[in-house]
């Protein structure tokens, strides 16, 4: 029985095929076709992109200090609201089920003891939330490149 | 790289993040053909290499905070050339489509893949036909190649690059390059010599030089 043998290509020859490059037809239409669909405003520089996000993160990492570090009633006051969900109640502080039935201000209101007892915790709370509104805005303000591009290619 | 008006492409890129349109446009021209034969070498058409080479640079665009400018350009266009060219082709896996270009062309049976395309106008419809055949082998071997190898393999003979332009942007050492661009080219060679034996007649079109 005759053996069957296969020609295969030298390694120049592969490369021979390999480097065809087909002509580029009309550059001209390429490069404005691409010009057209870009948005009229660029992207945020990467410097003004970065001090943003950095800034957000600060508000957001000051707050936390602020809110959790130098004072432990809100601290404290999450740890009762644990204890009151597993219903063991809480171990530090006042439960929060506690505290309302009898606050420790007078009036009752959970601002007012803020602003007399603990006006660190407030203050934290306010950059929190400053800073989680930051959030907020840059994930929604974000661009979306792939959508974007595709609604301005079907154009 | 510099352009015509010795600027480099770091600082194109550069004053294109400080929404300088006419840095872009430069950018644009300067690598619209290598991003063009890339987008050949990993998609097998030149009309969806077309579409592929305009969202490249689209997406480089919208894109362009993400780049260092005190890092190399062209690795960084590139690679997210060769990226996205290679996530479409996972897409079309997933959910074969034919272009509308393509479409028109097969349905007035012209779709010959390369027809159009060829370069040497001189040469004669048999020799046309030959080299669209050839081509249309090639592509379908690159298709099976893994896509690792196909990234090599574009970035060499699409894009033009050296060994060491490869390896800067894959972020792979020259050894391993090297061994992909080996791997690529010996199964690419039993692939093809599984077929007709059409690479026995044609010249190259193009010398092959680097950049």
């Amino acid at each position: 029985m005759e053996k069957a043998t296969r020609t295969l290509p030298s390694d120049e020859q592969v490369e021979k095929m390999l480097s065809y490059r087909p002509p580029l037809r009309e550059p001209l239409a390429l490069v404005s076709s691409v010009l057209l669909v870009l948005p009229a405003s660029v992207a945020p520089t990467p410097a003004l992109a970065g001090r943003w996000r950095l800034l957000v993160a600060a508000l957001c990492a000051l707050g936390l200090l602020l809110t959790l570090v130098p004072d432990t009633y809100l601290f404290n006051l999450l740890l009762a609201a644990l204890g009151d969900l597993r219903g063991t109640g809480g171990n530090v502080g006042q439960g929060i089920s506690d505290w309302i039935a009898s606050p420790s201000v007078g009036s009752g209101s959970i601002t007012q003891e803020l602003i007399t007892q603990h006006p660190l915790v407030l203050l934290g709370l306010c950059v929190l939330v400053v800073g989680l509104l930051g959030l907020l805005y840059q994930a929604l303000s974000s661009p979306l490149p792939r959508q974007a591009a595709d609604r301005r290619l079907a154009q | 790289m510099a352009d015509a008006e010795g600027e480099s492409d770091e600082q194109l890129a550069k004053l294109a993040q400080s929404g300088d349109r006419e840095a872009f446009t430069r950018l644009l021209h300067s690598y619209e053909l290598p991003i063009y034969h890339l987008a050949y070498r990993l998609s097998g058409d030149a009309e969806e290499a077309r579409d592929l080479t305009q969202e490249i640079f689209v997406r480089a665009y919208l894109r362009l905070s993400s780049y260092d400018p005190s890092r190399r350009f062209f690795p960084w266009l590139y690679r997210l050339g060769v990226n996205y060219c290679l996530n479409q082709q996972r897409q079309q896996r997933r959910q074969p489509t034919i272009t509308l270009s393509r479409l028109g062309r097969a349905q007035s049976g012209e779709d010959e893949d390369v027809m159009f395309d060829l370069p040497d106008m001189a040469a004669g419809p048999e020799e046309l036909s030959e080299r669209a055949e050839q081509q249309a082998a090639v592509n379908a071997a690159i298709s099976k190649l893994p896509t690792d190898y196909q990234a090599v393999i574009a970035l060499r003979y699409g894009a033009d690059l050296d060994y060491a332009a490869i390896a800067e942007t894959l972020n792979l050492p020259l050894g391993t390059v090297k061994t992909r661009l080996f791997r690529a080219k010996e199964s690419l060679r039993r692939e093809l010599g599984k077929g007709e034996k059409l690479w026995r007649r044609l010249p190259a079109p193009y010398p092959l030089t680097s950049r």
